[in-house]
């Protein structure tokens, strides 16, 4: 559904030059949910405003629903990119319209009728649980309510693919999880491909299918939210653990959902004949699986070297031995 | 001289006054009929020339610098020129477009000239203010640059530009007191006639006050426009403030979950 082919973006002029893409492969298929994660800087935002051409990719392409909208002329572009919704950090809902007017506002442009703009804007507020908000105007809604309106508006014709930029940063916890689950019932109702922009992990392991990491420009790690976090320098759970240096008699263990659901530390007690101090870190829940990424401490250099051992004989990943 | 008279006198003097009972209604009459019709020329070129610097800029949809450097200078050059000059300058164009360089419908001409970049630089100032994420949510959604200047920075600024051509219709009055110094009429010209050359101080105390009356009614029914527009804040806020000053409690509107 969506195709990203070495796309690249040069800002400045030589000698100042800034890759802030450098040659990014991407591919989300249909129905799929994507997250692309990175810190700040890292190219996120200067991808998603190459997806939807506004800014102008150095090079490479960008297939959007068998198009290629790297390439179209300005009239077709604007045609294409109503096969994009996209939802932004902070809503920009038209303050002077209301929530109704806000949702038609894409076919106003694109040239429906009135009655028909009014019929679809409705039913597209409903459909995001806002049926009762259609007369509010921006400021009379909450931030979830606006970013709700937001995403009514980006659904509104019709798109083929949601691209989410940062939608829960503005938000609270709660409200973010309300608006995860309104994003996958979306994809549920109408098979919308979604694509999020996050440098929030925890939405990562929430809602994405796949998730690509982006750090300095390149996709630096990719594949299932299960798979990348179980990656012992995955950066997935950064926000979950605490990045201990590890002593002569320490070490960091990681695994996917069968090792998480192991009573290791207390087999490794048995094995051991000593105690296994538990540093940091712990079974993480993804998605709807769960992954591990612990650091342990143990009695002795040689305790940690016979664990080491027997955890890598069980299938987990360890680092520091 | 107003000292050598008691207060009394003074009052007596502005009601029977043959020059306030006739010649003041014809004045004030005169100056709204000049500021009002200026106001509508410059808000038809002001408004189109505020987005064209707007747009023609570097944070515009269709940046031009060669040319918008060089509107840009017109605009400033309009507008450093004070308007006693600017309207002797504009003499030859007002009697080629008018026909004489007397009176109030001459002085339109002027009023309206010097009144056009000033409304410009306000417009394009209130359009800086739309933030630059509705500009670029309009443009994702498909519009064309005219849509997105008709449906999204001109509505979304209505109110900034309301409050533009509020301050540049006081401007404009202040202007054409000054245009009845070189024979525009209006109530500057019946100041200066009588109360400065004739020395009639009620004639000069009636157009004062006319002038501030005119200019408080102008703010007066341009923030209320400009608040009626304004759906940002003001709506749930007016009502929010309502349901304080009624002294009934409820949750703001801004703070409702559905």
């Amino acid at each position: 559904m969506i195709q990203v082919e070495q796309l690249v973006k040069v800002f400045g002029a030589a000698p100042n030059v800034v890759r802030a893409l450098d040659g990014v492969d991407l591919t989300v298929e249909r129905g799929e949910i994507v997250a692309v994660v990175g810190q700040s800087g890292s190219g996120k935002s200067t991808l998603v405003r190459c997806l939807t051409l506004l800014e102008q990719p150095t090079s490479g392409t960008v297939t959007v629903a068998g198009q290629v909208i790297t390439e179209l002329p300005e009239q077709q572009l604007r045609e294409a990119r109503r096969a994009i919704g996209k939802v932004f950090q902070h809503p920009n809902l038209l303050d002077n319209r209301t929530a109704l007017q806000n949702v038609a506002y894409p076919l106003e442009i694109a040239g429906w009728k009135k009655r028909d703009r009014i019929a679809r804007a409705s039913e597209l507020l409903r459909l995001v649980g806002l049926a009762d908000r259609q007369h509010n105007y921006p400021a009379q809604l909450s931030g979830g309510q606006q970013q709700r309106v937001g995403i009514a508006r980006a659904l509104a014709s019709n798109p083929a693919v949601l691209l989410c930029d940062e939608p829960t940063s503005a938000l609270d916890p709660t409200t973010t999880q309300e608006l995860l689950e309104l994003l996958v019932s979306l994809r549920g109702e109408l098979g919308v491909t979604i694509l999020i922009i996050t440098h929030d992990l925890g939405v990562v392991r929430r809602v994405a299918d796949r998730v690509a990491v982006l750090s300095a420009g390149r996709i630096i790690d990719s594949g299932t939210v299960t798979e990348v976090a179980a990656h012992p320098d995955s950066g997935l759970l950064a926000d979950l653990t605490v990045e201990n240096d590890l002593g002569a008699t320490e070490l960091r263990v990681t695994g996917g959902a069968v090792q998480a659901a192991l009573p290791f530390i207390s087999q490794l007690t048995v094995e051991l004949g000593s105690e296994v101090r538990l540093l940091a870190g712990g079974a993480h829940a993804v998605g709807a699986d769960h992954v591990l990424r612990a650091d342990l401490g143990f009695a002795s250099a040689p305790d940690r070297e016979r664990a080491a051992a027997w955890l890598r004989a069980h299938d987990f990943t360890v680092v520091g031995a | 001289m107003i000292t050598t008279r008691n207060d009394e006198g003074f009052w007596q003097e502005i009601l029977h006054s043959p020059v306030i009972a006739h010649a003041v209604p014809q004045a004030t009459g005169e100056t709204l009929y000049m500021v009002l019709v200026a106001l509508l020329v410059s808000v038809l070129g002001g408004v189109p020339l505020g987005v064209y610097l707007w747009n023609s800029g570097p944070t515009g949809l269709s940046p031009r610098r060669t040319a918008n450097q060089l509107v840009g200078t017109i605009v400033n050059v309009v507008r450093s020129l004070p308007f006693v000059i600017l309207m002797v300058l504009l003499l030859p164009v007002t009697r080629y477009v008018v026909g004489t360089t007397l009176g109030a419908t001459a002085s339109i001409v002027p009023l309206a000239i010097g009144a056009i970049p000033f409304l410009a630089r306000l417009v394009e100032a209130a359009l800086r203010e739309v933030p630059a994420g509705k500009i670029e949510a309009s443009i994702v959604c498909g519009a064309r640059k005219r849509q997105t200047i008709l449906k999204t920075l001109l509505p979304e600024s209505l109110p900034s530009i309301v409050s533009a051509i509020t301050t540049t219709s006081i401007t404009l009055v202040g202007y054409s007191a000054m245009a009845g110094l070189v024979g525009g009429g209006g109530l500057g010209y019946l100041a200066d006639a009588y109360g400065y050359k004739r020395f009639d101080m009620p004639v000069l105390v009636v157009a004062t006050i006319l002038l501030i009356a005119i200019v408080q009614l102008f703010q007066l029914i341009g923030d209320r426009i400009a608040r009626r527009l304004d759906h940002r804040s003001t709506a749930s806020g007016r009502a929010a403030r309502r349901r304080l000053a009624s002294g009934k409690t409820g949750r703001m509107p801004a703070l409702d979950r559905a």
